[in-house]
This record gives structure tokens, C-alpha cells and sequence, in this order.
């Protein structure tokens, strides 16, 4: 098999994924045929190092997530294939994917009410609080020093609580928002694959010459 | 070799192979030790991945009129070795347990 036989039928079986991936694809197993051939190898002898097309295909294909991997791999054995299957088995993955939806979205909102909660204790306290220094002014205003001492205490204890409760909520929160993100993350895996989990950072480095 | 030890192990291979100067696609396939087997089509979905998670860079320069695609280590693919090393030991321990009950079993 040449070179250009093996990037056009490679292009063929990886159809299914976006043209510029497929480009890059190629790309890659050009370059490698071609310092193959430099290092001395006939053409045939460096587009054999390469291995199968299937095995060329099959390993690329398989760094896609679960259901686009499904996908692409049913859609090159044949795009009608696909459709038939997607048709034919929509009574069972319509509602499946529905009832996926729902529970991720489920999870990810009881997860926010969580956080909600300890906010909701936080500011009950505080409210509570400022009704209790409320009532001291009153105690004040008709010179009862008992009920002034009393009001005062339960509003500074109320207000003390809805601080730490609020100092708790906030953590509360930052862990939660790890918790839903990293649930998000989990709930999208089967359609998109993240492995890239540090930063990009200098991906793309200057040109510099050979 | 069981998969999820080759695929660490080849990980840790090819960020050494670009550990040092930049290198590319064939060269770290000769550069990688023969036993794991590295082919191009292992290569090439390891580097997108290593690349994709900051552990290399890469950038295409012009060799013999043509494009070739080079690849560099990055800081955080230094830290994935030293992560990766900073497992030897278990991994030796593990070994020598199954040494060792292999050896006493018989």
C-alpha cells in the first residue's frame, strides 16, 4: 500500500469525526511515514510499520467518549446502519436519555439546596438576632433591665451563631460548588471526555526553526 | 502486561523521551524502550491526551520541506513523573509480595 492509499483509506474509516481531527489524523501518520522513509525504509515497509488501518482507526477512535465512540464506530461499519439503530431502538434510548437528563439535573439541584439550607439557618439566626436587639431598644424604652439583659443576650448569641453558621455556609458552599462541578463532570463523561484536567497553559509554543 | 499499568508506563516513557531536548513522533518511538511495544497508532492518541492535559507542548517547524511536529515536557508533565515515580516503591512492594507468595506457594 502507498503512502497516499493508506492517508486516504485511514480518512475513510475516521469520517465520522470532525474534518479538522481527521486532517491533524493524517497529518501525524504522513510525518511518521515519511521520517520512516528518511531512516531508509521503502515506502511499503514504513506504511507497514504503521500497523492496520483498523488498528490505526480503532486506536484513535478510541480516545472519543462512550456514546459518540458508539456512535462513530456503528456509523463507519454504515451511516444507514446507524440511522436504522437510531430509529428502530428510540423507544429505549429517547426515554433512557430523558431519564438520564432528569437525574443528573436531580442530583445537581439537591446538591445546590444543600448549600441553600445552611444559608437559610444562617440567616434565620442572624434575623433572629436583630429581633432580639429589636426588643432590647424596647426594654430600654420602658426601663426594664431584666428583659433589656435577656433581649440583649439572645440577639449577641443569635447574631454569634449566624456568623459562624454563615462562616460554615460559606465553606459549605465552596465545597459544594467542587462537589456539583465535579458531578457535572461525572454526568457528561459518557458524551464528553476531559482529560485535560491541568491547564492549557503554553500549548502552543512559538515557532522556532528546525 | 496488564493495560492500566502499560498505559502509565508508557505515559511515563514518552514524557521522558521529550523530557530532555524537543523531540517528535518517530524518534520518540526509537527513543522509548522496545519492550512496551510503542507504535505510532499508541503514540499518537498518548501524545493528543498528554498534550490536551498540559503535561507537552507542541509546535510543527519545517524539516526537509516539510512540516514536522515537535513535542517539550512542560511543568506539569515534570510533576506527572515525579508523581509517577513517587509510586515505585509500592509498586516494588507489591512485587515482592506476589514474589513472595508465589515462591512460598510452590
Amino acid at each position: 500500500m502507498t503512502r497516499d492509499e493508506f492517508l486516504n483509506r485511514l480518512g475513510e474509516l475516521l469520517a465520522c469525526l470532525p474534518a479538522d481531527q481527521v486532517r491533524e489524523t493524517q497529518e501525524f501518520y504522513a510525518e511518521a511515514i515519511a521520517d520512516r522513509m528518511e531512516d531508509g525504509m521503502t515506502e511499503a515497509e514504513a506504511v507497514a510499520a504503521m500497523g492496520t488501518l483498523g488498528e490505526v482507526a480503532e486506536a484513535t477512535l478510541d480516545e472519543l467518549p462512550a456514546v459518540p465512540r458508539a456512535i462513530a464506530r456503528t456509523k463507519r461499519k454504515s451511516t444507514a446502519l446507524l440511522w436504522a439503530l437510531a430509529i428502530v431502538g428510540s423507544p429505549v434510548w429517547i426515554p433512557l436519555l430523558l431519564a438520564f437528563v432528569a437525574v443528573a439535573a436531580t442530583v445537581y439541584i439537591c446538591i445546590w439546596v444543600l448549600a441553600l439550607c445552611v444559608w437559610i439557618v444562617a440567616a434565620a439566626f442572624g434575623g433572629a438576632g436583630v429581633v432580639g436587639l429589636l426588643f432590647t431598644a424596647d426594654g430600654i424604652i420602658i426601663g426594664h433591665v431584666p428583659y433589656v439583659l435577656t433581649s440583649m443576650g439572645m440577639g449577641f448569641v443569635s447574631i454569634g451563631v449566624a456568623l459562624l453558621a454563615g462562616a460554615g455556609a460559606w465553606t459549605a458552599s465552596k465545597q459544594i460548588a467542587c462537589l456539583s462541578a465535579l458531578w457535572a463532570k461525572k454526568a457528561v463523561s459518557p458524551f464528553w471526555k476531559d482529560r485535560g484536567n491541568k491547564s492549557r497553559r503554553g500549548a502552543e509554543a512559538a515557532p522556532l526553526t528546525a | 502486561m496488564e493495560a492500566q499499568m502499560k498505559r502509565g508506563f508508557l505515559e511515563a516513557c514518552v514524557l521522558a523521551a521529550v523530557s530532555g531536548e524537543e523531540s517528535y513522533g518517530y524518534q520518540i518511538v526509537k527513543d522509548v524502550p522496545a519492550s512496551m511495544g510503542l507504535t505510532e497508532s499508541t503514540l499518537y492518541p498518548l501524545l493528543k491526551r498528554l498534550e490536551k492535559a498540559g503535561c507537552i507542548t507542541a509546535r510543527s517547524a519545517e524539516h526537509n520541506g516539510r512540516l514536522r511536529r515537535y513535542y517539550r515536557i512542560t511543568e506539569t508533565g515534570h510533576e506527572r513523573i515525579a508523581e509517577l515515580l513517587a509510586e515505585w516503591p509500592s509498586v516494588q512492594e507489591i512485587y515482592r509480595y506476589v514474589k513472595g507468595a508465589h515462591h512460598d506457594a510452590r
